[in-house]
């Protein structure tokens, strides 16, 4: 009942911000208070003027309630006339009410309370300036003019209109405050709430994170170890031909297979899901070609200096088999009587260009395009294609293979 | 008039192993492309515009393959072939939107991108109103060859098929072609089917 008064008073709240509401039911009852203090005035026969003071405060706060809550209009304008209205009113209302032995001042310290609890923070200075300054101005003017105060006709009349006065001031005060505190109290409780479900659905996440981190590993995993059992059927395959030349390209495929498994096990091992440190995957992949043709690690010398060592999957697949094709071409073809063979892997930044070299001291191509050869080229050729890359072959007299990409 | 078929991939082992495919089919062959961009050049550059563009879904650059698909359909009047792993709705939704031909789903089988290459040509066919009902010349062995490749067969699977050389088929299949004086190898499967 209480609730549905306020709000047909004070407007919704969808309508109406907090301290609009607060506006139009402080206009409301200041205009109440006002036609009260008509009558009172008027019916204890008090000065004529204080009864048409009391009809101009009626006027004009219930034009100020009139624009606040019909029009719902409410700016900071608004609350300095409503200040200075005030002013007008009690000012010469003050001297007529025994002054400083009347209420009067009770009344102007109660507006400037709910004035600035209402007010924009940059209007506060502004409202506490017009109502100290009067209200000191009240007290000197007080003194001066002694001849200006009308005294009350009787102690009695002066104890009512101070608890008249006392009473509402006191009630209005605390009303406001109140729903100042009602409404604190629920917003609190909002960011509570809303600061609990933040803590949830960040943990949430957090989880689904780790989940998903854990199922890309899985992945990763499975694919390697499905390309392990793709390279260990070529291999068991080719164990059982006759014809060497479908041995070696059975063999040559299984290399190839290898070469990629070899980046999916490092996907799901290292920390990053979606790049590889290309160093150690050079490394990693060069060793093991030597190995598998009977040569030493240190037949291999990989130097890498680049700004950034991780490469994305789409960049490393192809160089990893473009690095596979070519060293083992050097290994099965170029070192027939070299004593100390060598094949040298640099990946270099320059600028915005990345180099990758591939050379070997060995006896160099002396069969251009023959053969079982020319498909490993070929594959070198798309998979340059592939890095939109482009491709420079030196002899002197071993073979350097040049690859300039963009980095 | 042998028009080529444009191949847009932008894995370029799987591009290369498609061309090689149509390649040994006899077919012409252009590309590969990697991005609409590269596939719009390759188009602009051709004197005759591709007849079919097989395309996948997921390329490079920011056009992806069913965009794409829908300008070379209405720039060139290329027939569609996707081929592609994606088999959501959003992806067919957007691939359909060109009316393709088919919509092969990687892995694919050889038999499965010969057939729609097939289809494709026929559809072509169709629309060029060139199906005039012909006799076709053809001898017993021939007419068992043609009907294997109308399933899909590659020559190799053909002369697996028929215990006899690679050579033997081809030089067969040019025979057909030559006989009847029609330019490519659907077209007769066209025919015969109509014969059918």
């Amino acid at each position: 009942m209480l609730k549905r008064l306020y709000y047909l008073i004070a407007g919704d709240t969808q309508n109406y911000g907090f301290e609009h509401r607060i506006f139009n039911l402080s206009s409301f009852i200041i205009t109440v208070f006002c036609i009260q203090g008509t009558l009172i005035n008027y019916l204890l026969g008090l000065h004529i003027a204080t009864v048409w003071l009391a009809i101009g405060g009626t006027v004009i706060s219930a034009t100020l309630f009139y624009i606040a809550r019909v029009k719902a209009m409410f700016s900071p304008a608004l609350l300095i006339v409503f200040s200075i209205a005030a002013i007008v009113i009690l000012g010469p209302l003050h001297f007529f009410n025994g002054a400083s032995s009347g209420p009067t001042i009770y009344l102007l310290i109660m507006m400037l309370n709910i004035f600035l609890l209402i007010a924009p923070s940059g209007l506060q200075v502004w409202i506490y300036g017009i109502f100290g300054i009067s209200i000191l101005s009240m007290l000197v003017l007080e003194y001066y003019f002694p001849g200006w105060i009308t005294a009350y006709a009787s102690a009695s009349q002066r104890i009512a209109d101070h608890i008249t006065v006392m009473i509402y001031s006191l009630f209005f005060t605390m009303l406001v405050i109140r729903l100042f505190r009602i409404s604190y109290d629920r917003e609190q409780q909002t960011i509570l709430q809303q600061k609990i479900e933040l803590e949830d659905a960040y943990r949430v996440t957090t989880e689904k994170n780790i989940y998903i981190e854990s199922l890309i590993r899985e992945l990763h995993h499975r694919v390697k170890n499905n390309l392990q059992v793709v390279s260990s059927l070529l291999s068991l395959q080719s164990n059982r031909l006759e014809d060497e030349n479908a041995r070696k390209a059975l063999q040559d495929g299984r290399s190839r297979v290898d070469a990629m498994a070899m980046i999916h096990q490092r996907l799901y091992m290292d920390k990053q899901l979606a790049s590889v440190n290309i160093q150690d995957y050079i490394e990693e992949l060069s060793v093991s070609i030597a190995g598998s043709y009977g040569y030493s690690p240190a037949s291999v010398i990989t130097d890498i200096v680049i700004s950034r060592e991780d490469f994305d999957i789409d960049r490393a697949i192809p160089i990893g088999l473009i690095v596979n094709e070519l060293i083992t071409n050097a290994f099965k073809h170029a070192f027939k009587g070299i004593t100390d063979p060598k094949v040298h892997i640099n990946l270099l930044q320059e600028g915005d260009m990345l180099e990758l070299r591939i050379s070997d001291n060995g006896t160099g191509m002396k069969t251009k395009d023959s053969g079982p050869a020319t498909f490993g080229i070929k594959l070198v050729h798309i998979l340059v294609d592939q890095l939109d890359a482009r491709l420079q072959v030196l002899n002197h007299p071993g073979t350097e293979y040049r690859i300039k990409m963009s980095a | 008039m042998n028009k080529s078929i444009l191949v847009i991939e932008d894995e370029l082992i799987t591009a290369e192993s498609i061309a090689e495919l149509l390649r040994d089919e006899e077919y012409l062959v252009s590309g590969p492309a990697k991005s609409a961009d590269e596939a719009l050049a390759i188009c602009d550059s051709l004197q005759h515009s591709p007849a079919i563009a097989l395309c996948d879904i997921n390329i490079k650059g920011k056009v992806n393959g069913a965009e794409l698909a829908k300008q070379l359909k209405s720039r060139f009047g290329c027939e569609i072939i996707f081929l592609t792993a994606y088999t959501d709705t959003g992806s067919l939704q957007a691939a359909f939107e060109s009316e393709p031909v088919m919509y092969v789903v990687k892995p694919y089988s050889d038999i499965q991108l010969l057939v729609a290459v097939q289809l494709a040509f026929h559809k072509i066919l169709k629309k060029e109103n060139n199906t005039a009902v012909r006799k076709l010349d053809l001898t017993q062995r021939e007419r068992e060859i043609a009907g294997w490749v109308a399933e899909g067969l590659s020559s190799k699977q053909i002369a697996a098929q028929l215990k006899i050389s690679i050579e033997t088929v081809k030089t067969h299949r040019r025979r057909m072609l030559q006989k009847n004086n029609i330019s490519n190898f659907p077209h007769l499967v066209y025919l015969l089917k109509d014969h059918i």
